[in-house]
């Protein structure tokens, strides 16, 4: 088996780490495994484009693997990454639309804006329906529809799959406040998916 | 809508529900409660849908090319071909 497969693995979180800081290249190669894939997915769906997904991930190691000595292992290392990648595609977001609300203040809601309207039951129907639905450009659209505090925490919750406590690590917020956005990314998506699916679905 | 307050009120605990993070008495009345009510049954069935279809297809990774570009910008480009699937 090729080593740097072999090392992404098998190597543990602190050998990883210990490897990185000697200089190991293949430790690198194996950072870049290990969590290159969300780094990219943040930053994808923050920008939105795929040149900048890509700006943002060869920014985050660049700037990572210079500053390898200001990680203290206080977090996994793909936390560390990815926080340095949500800053960096942060920042560049705010230069693009200077308008953005700010990711730490607390989001202003219309008072009903999590009420549920549309209840057209899809939750069952077989796949291939929702399939044939063209159903992932429908996500990629709802998806991006969240203002961008709702979208990076369903993203790293519920796509990703991180803890909440990991979550509130990367974007510097409380872990309640990690749960009420979760919460309302889903209720939002959950509305537009079904009126997507109530207008393609209902009463075949 | 024909909702209660109640409902809203539930709906609001769906996700610490579907979390594993709501309260164990608390999550036997939930489960009445969208037992006795269909709309809410709806919501929380097609909530749970949606996050199982982010899950599954929503997914977005580093391709091939950004992968391999990033391995020629750090020179470690003689390790590329350690990692076969993603070319
Ligand atoms: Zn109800």
């Amino acid at each position: 088996m090729p080593a740097a497969r072999r090392m992404k693995g098998e190597l543990s979180e602190a050998d990883l780490l210990d490897a990185l800081r000697r200089g190991d290249r293949q430790a690198f190669a194996a950072a870049i495994d290990r969590c290159g894939d969300t780094i990219y997915h943040v930053a994808y769906r923050l920008l939105g484009s795929r040149e900048e997904a890509e700006d943002i991930l060869q920014e985050t190691f660049l700037q990572a693997f210079q500053h390898l000595k200001d990680f203290r292992g206080e977090a996994r290392l793909c936390t560390w990454l990815y926080r340095i990648a949500y800053n960096l595609a942060l920042m560049r977001l705010r230069r693009k639309e200077p308008e953005t609300i700010s990711i730490d203040q607390p989001i202003l809601l219309e008072n009903d804006e999590e009420v549920p309207r549309e209840l057209f039951d899809w939750c069952c129907l077989p796949e291939e329906e929702l399939l044939r639905a063209e159903l992932r450009s429908v996500l990629d659209e709802a998806i991006r529809s969240l203002p961008t505090s709702l979208r990076i925490v369903f993203l790293l919750r519920d796509v990703e799959g991180l803890s909440t406590e990991e979550v509130a690590q990367i974007l510097g917020i409380s872990t309640d406040a990690v749960k009420t956005r979760l919460h309302r990314a889903r209720m939002q998506l959950r509305e537009r998916l079904s009126q997507y699916f109530a207008g393609e679905l209902a009463g075949r | 809508m024909p909702r209660s307050k109640r409902c809203e009120e539930w709906l609001g605990q769906i996700s610490l529900y579907l979390d594993g993070e709501l309260a164990e008495h608390l999550c036997r009345e939930l489960e009445r409660h969208l037992v006795e009510c269909p709309d809410c049954h709806v919501v929380f069935n097609t909530t749970r849908r949606t996050i199982e279809l982010y899950r599954r297809y929503g997914r977005v990774s580093m391709p091939g090319e950004a992968r391999e570009r990033l391995f020629r910008t750090l020179n470690l480009d003689d390790l590329l071909r350690d990692e076969s699937g993603s070319g």
